[in-house]
């Protein structure tokens, strides 16, 4: 079935790839990599751990600039790229087989549910579409405002955050608004760039206001909300009990979620720019200084940290006790998530500042200026 | 030939245009390169050690930077240092001169970053920091930009790159404090969107500065960082900015003016505005550095000012009842006065009325003594180890000098000078900056302003005295603030000196005739913006220098016994910690071991341009330049095809190669040129052929000076001419030329106002091979212009272009450049004089036009009132011709001049006036 629905989707790119059309039903599996992070919580955990050392398989150029992490499924990789392009790749040689412009920037991860994205825009009209990869057509668009972080899509819900400082529930099927949740009165009302987490009823958001807010998924009331140092731009990520985000002036908090009550905060030490990953007993912080602190999630003591040479903002990945990070010095380290100590590097030519994504045994990674790589343990192909 | 020329000299320096002063290659410098993790730094030997402090900072820098631009640099990032701005002004990396207030550049072509010591590691810091920040702000803009699709051309403003600049780079510091307190006071802040008519000026800097400071305060810190990553939103600045903080400028400014005046109003309730409570001496343009020489019952004040346009030292009579400024020493016009430093060092006066001061001299700077009785200079001394001197201060019985000076290590020191003797003590030797030494009356100390404190780091300075063998250095004065520029009074009981205790800098004492453990400091002024240099004018009296207005002026305040008698009073405090501070380098496992230089070339620039002629069709070329990283070494490529059908593609070929040199003191170029193609020959208009030349040319540039230079050059060409209407002629042409450039000239709105150009050359043209082209020519030009008043001069010129021989080329006139009213180019002839007066003044300074354009403002527009006169003849003189008329000229963004004129021609051999009016419009500087 794969292969059929690559081969029409292929047949479909032959056209002069400049449409994207899926006639076939993409066919689902637990490693599949829908969302920013992975999954509602923001883990970044991937399902299968890839062998070292590893090659570089493919190189896709997208013609643009990548902010937005890869979604995977069914050996088709959707990449959002800034000039508002959604474009699918065949993973297993990195070959275009189409895309769709969708005319404004895409920042935030797009998320993936059966052949729909629903696409994030930096458009203030327009700005949540709802893409049928199948029928290569527009489902549903909403006027949500501009939106410059990831979607979180639980179950049949889908929610966004926005520029101009709301939080917005959507029925993804019909795009039909649930409810609108302004964080803070309309004068002092902040931008939102930081990317929503969902668990146990629980939407988690930070604000440039420098609030963590934890709302109501049924109706977006507010259930609580934590005040930090200074703006938050990183999305949070869901460590068993607590909400784990960190802020520009390098505080991380963990907030329970369920009463919204500080279990521990913590200096990094810098900036934090990029979502923290958590495989459920440690938190692990990027921060624009090149540190990455591996923190215990129960009681916020600092395990280890690992000092890069430049900057990470973005999310490392977790792949069984191995962390991939991410780093503007163009590379990408894998570390023990043990010890903190370095194992590999992967290099590139351009800086690292998307999440990698791993799926079966390829690592995709993206980087400067318009790249995206796939790479698989040598002498293996998955 | 010419053509060559134009085009291999466009980018290069100014000794090879018709005028123009020179960067004269002083110095061999040996350069070295030092990389470490992010930076490749260039340097020369004797300063490794301030290059590995550089190389320290750097290294710091870089990585706050990429934190807060959440960016990184995925290059090596060229820093290039210089131990002393002389030595920065001699850098080929920026084909342009650099004034004296440049502290350093970000040169985006290369991505190069050229940065000179001025004696302060911190400064030196901060200079490297703000540097560093363009690189990162250019870098990330580009980023963004491409990450969208969207074109690089979207740049911020300047007041905002360069406040960004300052602000990640520096503290808030009492010099920042100064200039935008100033302009709050006096009520000449102009709003964001207005900052434009500021453009460049230190207040510029300074108020982005504090743009960007209110800002983080206000609106939080990451919006800096959202200003960049939101720049793709708009091709509008100001739509970023409110994308970005959600109010647009007119919003913004509200907030921000109100929060300025809010700070500094109250001010004026404790402290004074200093024209109101004191006498002014000099109130306009720039003045520092005021000494009195107080002799047989008559008193002077010496200063250096640019009252008259050219910085040079002036006296003022004090006790006159309307003091006006006497020309000293006149400078920037000669080899031996080529700048002053108004704002770095002193000048100091003997009991015999010896005038010591310093002024860039050639390579380095001297140290020159003028007698006043005889006004006449008595000598120039120049130290071959010193490159900078500052401050030179008299013992009390005129043998010695004590002076402070950078020499190639970029360090700051004290020197004694043996006048008689010529012999040099070194006092001191170490990183710390030493300045402004003051000998006592007495002899036995010298007192000076120094970061060699604790407080140093955070860029203070402290006063100390030294005893005359550079032993015994002891606190005067300890802090947590800036004490500066002392001076002891006529008695030596008293120090007067600026400190900027409570944040502005203000004159204090201390009398040093008490015990240590009894003195205290007295405050002298109270002023609201600023004092400096103090000089005592006798006992009781004393001059300075203040900031208002945004100008420096020179004002007086007597009674100063009486003043201190009733003024505040604070207590010394005693040194904590005696010894300085250790400044960071980089070595070890940071920075590779150093290496000699060895040129690295890069592109400058590609360009390809089609155009299409109605006589001669369509014109393809493209040209090519690099050059190597420290701009010594520049090639030129050059080639454009005029064909018409494919056969005609080699005879219609252009080519030529050019190299320049000037990374020493005598430039050289040189290059081989192929010119094939029709031509019309301006000169002659009847002549319409098809030319083939090829051959090669050699030029020599020497500077005798930055005002003067000689050039020889040599080409060598074989010409082809196929006249369609004669027959054809064939040469092999040599040709040699001459010249003498001189050039004093300081620049207006709309071209000179001051000084002298001047240009002669000889040359000779031989056909060597066939004998049928030889003739000579002279060119004689020059001008004068004598300045009337601060903003008016009259301007004078004289023309002579002289061919003769056979086959003798003509030149022409006529047009807005030189005998004006008549058609463009319509006045031909072998020999050629033209002769011209124009007077130039002021006429608007700024109009607006408020609709359709909503505001758009347009700088000064200048007058002009001239005549000119001239002739044109081959073999027998026929007639002159001239013209009178008035005009107005517009500088347009400091970059080109639009001229307008109206007048009459004088006609028939100068008998008749032209019926009518001519009018003419055209752009160019005037002559």
């Amino acid at each position: 079935m794969r292969m059929l629905s690559i081969a029409i989707l292929c047949a479909f790119a032959g056209i002069g790839c400049a449409g994207l059309r899926l006639t076939q039903p993409l066919k689902s599996a637990s490693d599949d990599w829908t969302m920013q992070g992975g999954a509602p919580d923001r883990h970044h955990t991937a399902v299968t751990v890839p062998q070292l050392p590893l090659v570089r398989l493919w190189e896709y150029n997208a013609q643009g600039g990548i902010l937005a992490t890869p979604l995977v499924r069914d050996s088709i990789v959707i990449v959002a790229t800034l000039h508002g392009e959604l474009q699918a790749i065949d993973l297993r040689n990195g070959r275009r087989l189409g895309y769709e412009k969708l005319g404004a920037p895409i920042t935030g991860t797009p998320a993936l549910n059966g052949t729909i994205v629903y696409v994030p825009l930096s458009s203030a009209n327009g700005s949540l579409v709802a893409f049928d990869l199948r029928e290569n057509r527009i489902v549903w668009q909403a006027i949500a405002g501009p939106i410059e972080s990831g979607v979180l899509l639980e179950r049949t819900n889908v929610y966004v955050a926005t520029l101009n400082g709301s939080v917005l529930s959507f029925d993804a099927r019909t795009g039909e608004e649930r409810w609108k949740a302004s964080l803070g009165p309309q004068k002092d009302r902040k931008p939102i760039r930081s990317t929503p987490a969902y668990v146990a009823g629980v939407v988690v958001v930070g604000s440039d206001d420098g609030t963590l807010n934890g709302l109501n998924a049924a109706d977006g009331t507010e259930r609580w909300k934590v005040r930090m140092s200074a703006s938050i731009f990183a999305g949070p990520v869901i460590a068993g009990e607590v909400a784990v985000v960190g802020d520009v002036r390098g505080e991380v908090v963990a907030v329970e979620i369920a009463s919204g009550t500080v279990r521990w905060r913590h200096e990094a030490g810098g900036p934090i720019y990029g979502q923290s990953s958590s495989d459920g007993v440690s938190v692990y912080v990027p921060t624009a200084a090149g540190r990455i602190l591996a923190i215990d999630a129960a009681t916020g003591a600092e395990r280890w940290s690992y000092e890069g040479s430049s900057v990470f903002n973005s999310a490392p990945l977790i792949a069984g006790d191995r962390l991939y990070i991410p780093s503007l010095d163009c590379t990408v380290a894998i570390l023990d998530t043990k010890s903190g100590e370095l194992i590999d590097r992967l290099t590139f030519d351009g800086r690292v500042k998307v999440s990698p994504v791993i799926w079966r045994g390829y690592v995709l990674v993206v980087s400067e200026d318009k790249f995206l790589s796939a790479f698989v343990h040598k002498g293996e192909t998955p | 030939m010419a053509a060559v020329v134009c085009c291999v000299t466009a980018a290069a320096d100014a000794q090879f245009y018709y005028f123009g002063r020179n960067k004269v290659q002083y110095t061999d410098f040996e350069w070295q390169v030092l990389k470490t993790e992010h930076f490749h730094i260039y340097y020369y030997q004797g300063m490794e050690d301030l290059a590995r402090r550089g190389a320290a900072v750097a290294e710091e820098a870089y990585h706050v930077l990429e934190q807060r631009f959440n960016h990184s640099i995925t290059h090596p990032i060229p820093l290039i240092f210089y131990s002393s701005h002389l030595h920065f002004q001699q850098t080929n990396t920026t084909p342009g001169f650099i004034p004296e207030g440049v502290g350093g550049f970000f040169e985006f072509l290369k991505g190069r970053v050229v940065i000179p010591s001025d004696g302060s590691t911190m400064q030196f810091a901060h200079v490297i920091r703000h540097e560093l920040v363009h690189v990162f702000s250019m870098s990330k803009f580009n980023r963004v930009l491409l990450d969208h699709r969207k074109p690089v051309d979207r740049l911020a403003p300047l007041w905002f790159t360069e406040g960004l600049a300052e602000y990640w780079s520096t503290e808030w510091d009492t010099q920042a404090d100064l200039i935008v307190r100033d302009a709050v006071l006096q009520n000449y802040v102009p709003g964001t969107d207005l900052m434009y008519r500021i453009a460049g000026t230190y207040l510029m800097y300074k108020l982005g500065q504090n743009v960007c400071q209110f800002i983080a305060s206000h609106y939080g810190e990451e919006k800096l960082l959202l200003l960049f990553e939101n720049s793709w939103v708009s091709r509008t600045w100001e739509e970023t900015f409110k994308a970005t903080l959600g109010v647009d400028f007119e919003e913004f400014d509200k907030v921000w003016l109100y929060d300025l005046r809010k700070r500094y109003y109250p001010l004026l309730a404790g402290q004074d505005i200093p024209s109101q409570v004191t006498t002014t001496l000099i109130a306009n343009g720039f003045n520092a550095k005021p000494v009195v020489d107080v002799r047989d019952g008559r008193r002077w004040v010496y200063f250096i000012g640019n009252v008259l346009g050219y910085t040079s030292i002036y006296r003022v009579n004090p006790d006159a009842e309307d003091p006006e400024a006497e020309l000293v020493v006149k400078g920037e016009q000669t080899h031996e006065f080529e700048a002053f430093h108004p704002f770095q060092s002193k000048i100091s006066i003997s009991k015999d009325g010896l005038l010591a001061f310093v002024s860039k001299s050639g390579e380095t700077d001297a140290l020159h003594l003028y007698d006043t009785k005889s006004e006449s200079l008595l000598e120039t001394l120049r130290f071959r180890d010193l490159v900078v001197i500052g401050s030179p201060s008299w013992s009390p019985d005129g043998s010695r000098i004590v002076f402070s000076s950078i020499d190639k290590s970029g360090n700051n020191d004290l020197y004694i000078l043996r006048v008689q003797e010529r012999s040099l003590t070194r006092l001191t030797n170490d990183v710390y900056d030493e300045r402004d030494p003051a000998w006592s009356p007495d002899g036995r100390l010298i007192a000076f302003s120094s970061d060699r404190t604790p407080y140093g780091p955070t860029g203070k300075y402290n006063l100390f005295s030294v005893d005359t063998t550079g032993v015994d250095i002891r606190y005067l004065v300890y802090g947590n603030a800036s004490y500066v520029s002392p001076t002891w009074s006529p008695d030596g009981r008293r120090l007067a000196f600026t400190a900027d205790i409570d944040g502005v800098q203000n004159i204090w004492t201390l009398d040093v005739s008490l015990p240590e453990d009894q003195r205290s400091l007295r405050r002298l002024s109270a002023f609201v913006t600023a004092a400096s240099d103090p000089a005592w004018g006798g006992r009781d009296d004393m001059v300075f220098t203040v900031y208002e207005r945004g100008s420096f002026q020179l004002r007086r305040m007597g009674e100063v016994d009486a003043r201190l008698d009733t003024a505040e009073v604070r207590p010394i405090l005693a040194p904590d910690r005696i010894d300085g501070w250790e400044p960071k380098r980089l070595d070890g496992a940071m920075a590779q071991e150093p290496y000699r230089y060895a040129k690295d070339y890069s592109l400058d620039i590609a360009q390809s341009q089609i155009s299409t002629d109605p006589v001669f069709g369509t014109v393809g070329g493209a040209a090519l330049a690099i050059s190597d990283l420290l701009g010594n070494d520049q090639y030129y490529f050059f080639i454009y095809n005029t064909a018409q059908v494919q056969n005609e593609l080699l005879d219609n070929f252009n080519v030529a190669i050019s190299r320049i040199s000037l990374g020493s003191r005598v430039n050289h170029a040189y290059g081989i040129f192929r010119f094939a193609g029709n031509r019309y020959d301006l000169t002659d208009p009847d002549l319409f052929y098809y030319e083939r030349s090829f051959g090669g040319y050699f030029v020599l540039s020497y500077p005798l000076s930055r005002f003067q230079r000689v050039e020889a050059g040599v080409t060598v060409s074989n010409s082809d001419k196929d006249i369609y209407i004669n027959a054809p002629r064939r040469a092999l042409l040599l040709s040699n030329s001459l010249s003498y450039i001189w050039d004093t000239s300081l620049w207006g709105p709309s071209g000179p106002v001051d000084g002298r150009r001047m240009k002669l050359t000889l040359a000779y043209t031989d056909d060597i091979q066939y004998a049928n082209v030889s003739y000579y020519s002279l060119i004689a030009d020059y001008r004068h212009y004598l300045r009337l008043t601060t903003r008016s001069a009259w301007a004078v010129r004289g023309h002579l272009w002289y061919n003769e021989g056979i086959e003798a080329r003509r030149f022409f006139m006529g047009g807005s450049w030189d005998l004006r009213g008549w058609p463009r180019w319509s006045i031909r002839g072998k020999k050629l004089w033209l002769a011209s007066q124009e007077l130039r003044f002021p006429f608007i300074d700024e109009f607006i036009v408020r609709f359709p354009f909503g505001g758009l403002g347009l700088g000064s527009v200048r007058g002009a009132l001239f005549t000119d006169v001239g002739g044109a003849w081959d073999d027998f003189y026929r007639d002159s011709k001239g013209a009178v008329g008035a005009g107005i000229r517009l500088n347009f963004g400091g970059v080109i001049v639009l001229r307008y004129d109206i007048g009459k021609r004088i006609e028939q051999d100068l008998t008749k006036l032209q019926r009518g009016l001519f009018y003419q419009f055209f752009f160019g500087w005037d002559f």
